[in-house]
């Protein structure tokens, strides 16, 4: 009986370190109430709005720009214009105050990141962020942790596809692995996996 | 002979109470006070509140996205914009390249 105490201590003890510590427990499922409760699945699921009409800078940039209240207000000033969830947008539009997002996706300073090289790699919004397209309220789907980033990194090719389709929600690859090749392009890409990579 | 040395009169003449407060290692009160939260008590709930405290910080710190209203034009979230200019010193002008983040 001691003797399993023994075993089962440190085990239990490790497995529940490496688990709860970690931050497939602590990051993954974060979802922040925003100021106004933009729906995601209504917007990119129904509607169909390109990821890049709202996250514009995400192609030249390296992050993804939360959109200006007058993007909003691009299809609002006559879309739903009485609606009361969109009393905040209104507001700060009239007054020049600005929206006050709540941040999901949250790299720390340290690590450098940027959407450009990502987008022009072939790695899809869908396979880091998850299906947006679904999401009533944004959820972290994924840890955004060293590890996952390496993950990738070593292997980046089973998470790339063809730069046209990054933004498609719904986009599985071809099941020719020569046909997928044909499609992701000749010219083959070299994430670093170095610690200055990243930590520079 | 040699001396007999004592602390009180009860100890000469070996009252029973001594006797019970030779038993105790603290006098009474010292140690733990008579009744209610004792002070090992005490301790111990001061020690826990302290390392629990530390906890409080793994909480995710809520951090806001604050876009503009209406963005100003040619500005690229994230993409430094520079100019050039001139940088009068001494009796020279400077041709400088400034980088705005």
């Amino acid at each position: 009986m001691a003797a399993l105490a023994v075993i089962l201590g440190p085990t239990i003890a490790t497995a529940g370190v490496w688990y709860y510590f970690s931050p497939w427990y602590t990051d993954v499922g974060y979802r922040p109430t925003q100021p106004v409760p933009y729906s995601h699945r209504l917007h990119v699921g129904e509607l169909g709005l390109d990821c890049r009409y709202c996250h514009a800078s995400v192609e030249i940039s390296n992050i993804a720009n939360i959109p200006p209240t007058q993007t909003c207000m691009n299809c609002h000033q006559t879309v739903k214009r009485d609606s009361e969830a969109l009393a905040p947008i209104r507001d700060s539009a009239q007054s020049g105050r600005p929206m006050r997002w709540i941040r999901v996706h949250k790299l720390p300073d340290y690590a450098y990141f940027t959407h450009r090289a990502h987008i022009a790699g072939g790695v899809g919004c869908v396979t880091c962020h998850g299906r947006i397209d679904e999401m009533e309220q944004v959820t972290q789907m994924m840890p955004l942790s060293m590890g996952w980033c390496l993950e990738c990194h070593r292997n980046p090719n089973p998470n790339r596809r063809p730069v046209s389709e990054v933004t498609n929600m719904k986009w599985t690859p071809p099941r020719d692995a020569r046909l997928l090749a044909a499609q992701l392009g000749g010219r083959p890409v070299n994430p670093p996996t170095d610690c200055s990579g990243c930590h520079r | 002979m040699s001396r007999t040395y004592w602390r009180s009169l009860a100890q000469i003449e070996d009252r029973p109470e001594y006797r019970a407060a030779l038993e105790r290692e603290f006098p009474e009160g010292a140690s733990e006070l008579p009744e209610g939260i004792t002070r090992r008590d005490m301790m111990m709930l001061v020690g826990a509140s302290l390392s629990l405290a530390g906890l409080t910080a793994c909480r995710r710190p809520v951090e806001e996205i604050v876009p503009y209203v209406a963005p100003p034009e040619e500005v690229i979230p994230g993409v430094p914009r520079y100019y050039a200019t001139t940088f009068p010193f001494r009796r020279s002008a400077y041709g400088l390249i400034v980088e705005s983040r």
